[in-house]
């Protein structure tokens, strides 16, 4: 008997034991576009806070994904749409564990849940639910989106991989349908941990609801323009929830005095004083989401070293829950030596950088275009193409040449296919943006 | 007659059918009016309910940001800033000081980019309502500084006056909501994300389904923020707005087949159409029914007139006979008879009798099979009344009347002699029957351009005023006292007026004094013109 407690006693000692003797869930490298600063002037600088899952072990478990299905059913997604998205979601959930949550939800002109959230354990009862989707009429998607939401909250946990997967191909048409407000909501269920992603079937959805509604919420957004590649997008997706690594992460940069933060690229924040906060809800394994600043900073003499910033993530481990930190400390050196300032560039740094300045730039041109602006917004993306490709020389970057290369191809498709490379540029904008991982 | 009689079965029929079905209709309007409010009720009541269990979301948001006051007053920007970052339903926050001054977001420290947007969103609310908005920190009767900031009157809670409530303003497209609170001398104000709020609703009421019903949530602008149920089709039932502080959203209910619209009172209708259509069919086949017994009893009333008029027929010849010897033979014994003289006088005047009586019955079959002509020949009015009065005068005398007769037609014109002799018959067999006791018969003939009038006026106890023109019609007698033959059934003055009518002329009572006149008109042009009988 004693003996038996005894084991039972050690057994509870050793599970309880401090996650600390694990290694972290996330890796946080933060590294400037230089660290030196050439001496006696003022310059702007960038400050590259990456974050990367640090692969999962039998000690550190993925996430349990907590996914609701929301699925488009109005009129427009009958026939082949919505057969290929009932295909693609069943084919997908078939990657997942037991212990994960499935939701589905329908929405036409009201919203019906076709299967609340229950563990996927019985797969097949999922399956049903799916197939049960028959097309209706218009097109409730912040409905739609709520409930989806709805759902995945009764399992909500800060460690879950908690998303929305919503397919739809049409304009919003009952309930609110302004950005504002569906960016709005996004930005709510941000803040519960709760990711939307958005995949735009066909060529008549709103391309820029999707995209602000994925970006308020930090999900994710694909133009998916044959519903054949539902399949692979949705396998995309589903990887990408089963890779979370950490969720609910917050990073702190504290600039030190006299170094002002200019702006984010890319991944948005809020800069209040010499503060930047940034919010993602998930890191993923294996891929690096990054948090890019521009700052400015003052003249130094030659040889000072000075403190640039302090950097602080808080992140949940998504195996047991616990709240993890790192902390680093950026400290800049000035030289008067400007070729060994050239030197010390930081390349991948400035791959990212320049990477965000021509999604900056290509933003701009696609507003250009929606003015009606077509040459101006052509001149845009050509300047956009020559910036690019000159720094992909320079930096011998391959993903440089081949957003140069996307450049190009926009700049020809205008005027005569603008809606499809519309729709194109959003995702691809959004891509870069939140460096999704497909 | 029977055209007649049809007409009253059809319109028997068709006015009841006709009157229900207006009582009907309006029966079902109003049972629809009634309905449509009952049900309109049951549906505000029902809205009522969500209403209130959208309230009920609301007041646990406040009681979740009422629990964090604490933290909120107490401490920095910082910490404000990371609830706000943390709490889904909050879009953005505002403190004030005792003085109405705003210390959060810090006026003078650094502020997001976010905040300043906020700070001018609600700077904007105040500046779009002055006077109205969120007290002052301070106590009541306090000058607040700053913008002016009045007492709202929503909930108060404690003493002092109103320590949180909400705030609505209007800027962009629909409702501002901002909830505050009183927390050590210092107002915080936590602007609810309305987006978060209508998502929470969505979560909350999409489980209604309603397979005939559809029900809405409207915003400021009348369009849907929310639909479930239904997909928005049919009529409008019922509407409420929900209670303060989100009574610019309002909830309402469309019925595609409501009790009481359209598509319900047909079905209504309906009925009622059925059920009237069975009554017709009821009626109908009663008016049939009756009609084909009515068609039975007056052919047999038919057969019977004929047979009556074949009876009078057969009856004529034998009695021409018996006057006409009757008549030879009085002729022949000439007052020496005696007894027997006086006996076959009686014989000759119940024979004449008889006959006017048979001339009456076969009048009025004539007439009534409409074969009733009039033929008139060139006569003198005078001596055919002459020749009437001649076979009555011995029977009145009898009576105790006196015959007075004033000729005044003395002319040939074309007549129907059997016609005037038999209207004067009956005027004087009429007036041996009632006027006797008066003692007088005037008969008076005149004549005036191509109308020959003749008047009979008697002395006895006259005609009712209201009965005058009732006479006239077939087989009304106005004492119920047994009288003579034909006459007697009631025939005699309708034969007068009938003949009197066929010869161009009118049979009517004239007012004596006392006593009954009647004269009697017929149209008599000349002998030898051309004249229409």
């Amino acid at each position: 008997m004693t003996r038996k407690y005894l084991v039972a006693a050690a057994l509870a000692f050793l599970l309880s034991l401090p996650d600390a003797v694990h290694a972290q869930s996330v890796d946080m490298k933060v590294s400037l576009s230089n660290p030196l600063l050439l001496a006696g002037q003022g310059q702007t600088g960038y400050l590259k806070v990456g974050m990367l899952g640090t692969g999962f072990g039998e000690a550190r478990p993925r996430a349990t994904a907590n996914l609701a299905l929301v699925i488009d059913r109005s009129g427009s997604m009958a026939g082949a749409k919505l057969e290929r998205a009932k295909e693609a979601a069943i084919q997908a959930i078939a990657r997942l564990s037991p212990q994960d949550i499935v939701s589905v939800v329908a929405f036409d002109d009201t919203v019906s849940v076709l299967l609340p959230a229950t563990r996927a354990s019985d797969k097949e009862e999922i399956y049903r639910a799916i197939r049960r989707l028959r097309p209706g009429n218009s097109t409730a998607l912040f409905a739609g989106v709520s409930r989806g939401a709805g759902e995945a909250r009764k399992f909500l946990a800060r460690n879950f991989a908690n998303r929305v997967i919503l397919i739809s191909d049409g304009l919003a048409n009952v309930g609110p349908s302004s950005t504002e407000a569906l960016a709005s909501l996004g930005a709510s269920l941000r803040k519960e941990g709760i990711s939307v992603t958005t995949l735009g079937l066909g060529l008549d959805y709103n391309e820029d609801l999707l995209y602000h509604l994925a970006q308020a919420s930090d999900g994710n957004h694909a133009f998916v323009e044959n519903a054949t590649d539902l399949a692979r997008i949705f396998d995309s997706e589903f990887g990408d929830v089963l890779s979370v690594a950490a969720t609910d992460v917050e990073i702190r940069i504290a600039f030190a005095p006299g170094v002002r933060p200019l702006r984010l690229l890319g991944r948005g924040g809020e800069i209040v004083g010499q503060t930047v906060v940034i919010r993602l809800n998930q890191v993923l394994d294996r891929q690096e989401k990054y948090a890019l600043v521009e700052f400015s900073a003052p003249a130094r003499l030659a040889g000072e070293t000075v403190p640039l910033a302090e950097v602080r993530a808080d992140f949940t481990g998504v195996g047991d829950g616990r709240r993890q930190s790192q902390s680093r400390s950026v400290t800049v050196r000035a030289s008067a030596e400007r070729a060994e300032v050239e030197r010390a560039t930081d390349r991948e740094v400035m791959v990212a950088a320049v990477e965000q300045l021509a999604n900056q730039r290509s933003k701009e041109a696609l507003a250009l275009r929606d003015r009606g602006l077509i040459e101006d917004a052509r001149a845009a993306l050509r300047e956009n193409e020559r910036y690019l490709s000159e720094n992909a020389a320079r930096l011998q970057s391959e993903r440089l040449r081949r957003a140069s290369e996307q450049n190009r191809v926009d700049q020809t498709n205008l005027d005569g296919d603008w809606n499809r490379t519309r729709k194109n540029m959003r995702r691809n904008q959004y891509y870069f943006d939140s460096q999704q991982s497909y | 007659m029977r055209t007649r009689a049809l007409w009253l079965l059809a319109l028997l029929t068709l006015l009841p059918i006709g009157a229900l079905a207006v009582l009907g209709m309006r029966l079902v309007q109003s049972e629809a009016e009634r309905v449509r409010r009952v049900f309109g009720d049951l549906q505000e009541q029902r809205l009522r309910e969500i209403a209130e269990r959208l309230m009920g979301l609301l007041r646990a948001r406040e009681q979740h940001l009422l629990a964090h006051p604490g933290l909120l007053a107490a401490h920095g920007p910082d910490e404000v800033r990371d609830f706000v970052r943390a709490e889904p339903v909050v879009r953005a926050l505002v403190v004030w000081d005792a003085a109405g001054r705003v210390v959060f977001p810090p006026p003078q420290g650094p502020r997001s980019l976010a905040e300043q947007r906020d700070v001018l969103r609600q700077e904007q609310a105040l500046l779009d309502r002055p006077g109205t908005g969120i007290p002052a920190a301070a106590e009541e009767g306090a000058a607040p500084a700053g913008p002016s900031l009045a007492r709202q009157p929503a909930e108060t809670s404690g003493a002092g006056g109103a320590s949180h409530g909400w705030y609505v303003w209007y800027h962009g497209n629909d409702l501002n909501l901002m909830f505050w609170q009183r927390v050590g001398g210092r107002v915080i104000g936590v602007e609810v994300d309305r987006y978060r709020l209508l998502s929470d609703f969505v979560s909350l009421l999409s489980d209604e389904a309603s397979a005939a019903m559809t029900f809405e949530l409207l915003d400021a602008r009348g369009i849907a923020l929310h639909r479930w149920g239904g997909d928005g089709a049919g009529s409008e039932v019922a509407r409420l707005a929900l209670p303060e502080p989100l009574s610019a959203w309002q909830l309402r209910t469309l019925a595609a087949a409501a009790p009481g619209d359209d598509a319900w009172g047909q079905s209504a209708a309906l009925g009622l159409g059925a059920g009237l259509l069975a009554l017709a069919l009821a009626l109908v086949g009663l008016a049939v029914a009756f009609w084909r017994s009515q068609a039975r009893a007056l052919n047999e009333a038919e057969r019977r007139v004929s047979f009556v008029n074949q009876v009078s027929h057969e009856l004529k010849t034998p009695l021409t006979n018996i006057r006409l010897y009757a008549e030879l033979l009085a002729g022949r014994l000439d007052g020496t008879g005696g007894e027997a003289g006086r006996h076959l006088a009686v014989v000759v005047e119940e024979s004449q009798r008889l006959g006017r009586l048979i001339d009456n019955v076969l009048t009025f079959g004539r007439h009534q099979r409409k074969t009733l002509r009039l033929r008139p020949a060139p006569a003198c009015p005078d001596e055919v009344v002459e020749r009437v009065l001649r076979a009555f005068r011995p029977r009145l005398a009898e009576r105790g009347v006196r015959v007075e007769f004033e000729p005044g037609a003395p002319t040939q014109v074309l007549l129907d002699a059997d016609a005037l002799e038999q209207i004067l018959g009956n005027l004087l067999s009429n007036l041996e029957k009632y006027a006797a006791g008066g003692g007088l018969a005037r008969v008076e003939l005149r004549r005036e351009g191509d109308v020959t009038s003749l008047r009979v006026a008697d002395r006895g106890p006259g005609v009712p005023a209201k009965d005058r023109e009732r006479i006239f019609e077939p087989f009304v007698r106005l004492s119920d006292s047994p009288g003579e033959g034909a006459s007697g059934a009631g025939i005699g003055l309708a034969i007068v007026r009938e003949l009197a009518r066929l010869h161009g002329g009118e049979a009517r009572l004239l007012e004596g004094s006392p006593g009954a006149v009647f004269e009697v008109r017929l149209h008599t042009p000349p002998a030898g013109a051309k004249g229409e009988a």
